[in-house]
């Protein structure tokens, strides 16, 4: 697979989603290294399954699931290898400075809470859906969404 | 902060991370394009349709005796050791009910074993696992292999990186464990378990309060306690009741007809007779729950008392049977004035009913 085999739409779409691909797996995952793989790994199954979407929300909703389900099984993976050694967490390098320490601050606190509720806490506060969209993406029922949005505010105020 | 305040920053944080350039050129240079090939299996037939019809009842049933019979299942792993898998297959894994028990370690010294489980949430179930679990008595440890054996559990933690709460199950062997499996079976969890600690106010503390007699389902305490309780006649000397053994107490008539109870940890009342501080509580129905409190007396230099006694009793109220709890303090009332009363409430208020078993080697 290479560049010139990718159509165009195929390079619009990877365009369109990488951000938010890269952001939800940084979220989820230890540190950027980890998160890349799993950028690769979701974009590489869109372009070999090439699914059919009804309508924009539905291809965001897979790109999100996909995205969600890719770090699971790194879970999974990471934990039977034992892996110990972890990556120091660092931000991309074109962050800017100054601000940075503040905002170094959240993304710090909220990767200390458990992956479930950093999930949540990621689709609602920065993917901006509502919990029921959220519980279609996970495949969960609203009430157990937003049970995990309470719990997760509660360690929040504690953190903060 | 504020959640307004929280999410703007959360925004802000994140809008600063993308991608490298590396990482996109990557992907569109296809070097991660690896397509997996797909392993393809064969099964070798051998024999006629007959024999191979009674090999595999055979081997549907076996391990079917297999489980019942721990002895056979020695026979087997004695005499045809190959074969002792089968009847008795390994599964480290099992879900019920949106909850995983998973075996994480197993350690084996001579004829003791020492198992660690996990409970966690099946991805994209409910969110039961969260903090403590309590297995109270609601589990199973059957050892094959290893003669008669003694197993115990103890809870050791809860881990928010993982999402597991882990369990230690400790088995003992008459002999050394050789060749031997462990099932362990779990049917109730118990999730949802808080603490909470409240100071107790006694101004509404009810003088030499009016008692009744209750049959008791139990009682605890000091032996000095109960001798003292017993010479103030809070036991009745009562006629046993054939095929009900159980004593009976003088516990304060406090509760209002009128007041509805929770299916909760409620204060019923305070009382104080006979130069005893009581405390009585409602436990709520125990069908999907468990819950339990401790009281202690502290004094103005910060000096805690337990309880000198306690009693329990079940009252059927609307069809629905209530646990209670009496709590007493032997103290002068004098005392008393200088002293306040502390209590700390255990809830385990998410029951979880389902069959998880796993089957493991000790070795």
């Amino acid at each position: 697979m290479d560049k010139k085999s990718l159509r165009a739409d195929d390079l619009e779409v990877i365009k369109k989603y990488s951000d938010m691909v890269y952001r939800m797996a940084f979220s989820l995952l230890k540190n950027r290294y980890d998160a890349e793989d799993i950028h690769q790994d979701v974009f590489v199954q869109y372009l070999k399954k090439r699914p059919k979407f009804e309508n924009s929300e539905h291809e965001r909703a897979w790109f999100l699931r996909v995205t969600v389900n890719l770090c699971r099984n790194f879970w999974k993976k990471a934990w039977r290898q034992r892996e110990v050694g972890l990556v120091e967490e660092e931000l991309d390098g074109r962050t800017a400075a100054g601000a940075e320490e503040t905002e170094d601050e959240i993304i710090g606190l909220v990767k200390r809470l458990p992956r479930k509720y950093r999930i949540v806490i990621h689709l609602f506060y920065y993917e901006e859906l509502s919990t029921e969209e959220i519980a279609k993406v996970l495949g969960m029922k609203p009430s157990t969404v937003r049970t995990q949005l309470t719990r997760a505010r509660e360690k929040l105020k504690v953190l903060l | 902060m504020d959640d307004k305040t929280f999410k703007n920053r959360y925004k802000q944080a994140y809008d600063r991370i993308v991608p490298r350039e590396e990482c996109m050129e990557r992907l569109l240079e296809g070097n991660r394009g690896e397509i997996r090939s797909r392993r393809i299996f064969t099964i070798a037939g051998t024999g006629t349709a007959a024999a191979a019809a009674i090999c595999l009842l055979a081997l549907i049933f076996l391990p079917v005796v297999a489980k019942a019979a721990p002895s056979f299942y020695e026979m087997v792993a004695k005499y045809a050791p190959s074969l002792a898998d089968y009847c008795l297959p390994v599964e480290y894994s099992c879900t019920s009910q949106g909850i995983v028990m998973q075996v994480e370690a197993i350690n084996v010294e001579g004829n003791s074993a020492h198992v660690v489980v996990s409970f966690s949430d099946e991805e994209g179930g409910d969110d039961l696992i969260h903090g403590a679990v309590e297995l109270l008595e609601n589990y199973g440890i059957q050892s094959y292999g290893g003669e008669s054996s003694i197993g115990g559990h103890s809870f050791l933690g809860y881990d928010e990186a993982s999402d597991k709460a882990y369990f230690k199950m400790d088995l003992t062997a008459v002999q050394k464990m050789d060749k031997a499996k462990m099932v362990f079976t779990a049917y109730r969890l118990l999730t949802d378990i808080s603490e909470e600690e409240q100071w107790i106010s006694l101004d509404t503390m009810v003088r030499d309060p009016a008692t009744r007699e209750e049959r008791l389902s139990g009682r605890t305490g000091s032996s000095e306690g109960y001798a003292y309780y017993k010479e103030k006649n809070v036991f009745e000397k009562t006629e046993d009741i054939p095929d009900d053994p159980r004593p009976t107490a003088q516990v304060m008539d406090v509760r209002r007809a009128d007041a509805g109870l929770a299916d909760e940890l409620t204060i019923v009342g305070s009382g104080y007779l006979d130069g005893v501080l009581r405390v009585q509580v409602c436990r709520g129905t125990f069908e999907e729950a468990d819950r339990h409190t401790a009281f202690f007396l502290v004094d103005s230099e910060g000096e805690k008392r337990v309880e000198d006694f306690k009693v329990g009793w079940n009252e059927k109220i609307e069809g629905e049977s209530f646990s209670f709890e009496e709590h007493w303090f032997i103290v002068d009332e004098e005392e008393l004035e200088n002293m306040r009363l502390y209590g700390i409430f255990y809830r385990n208020e998410g029951l979880v009913k389902g069959e998880w078993e796993v089957t493991l080697e000790l070795e």
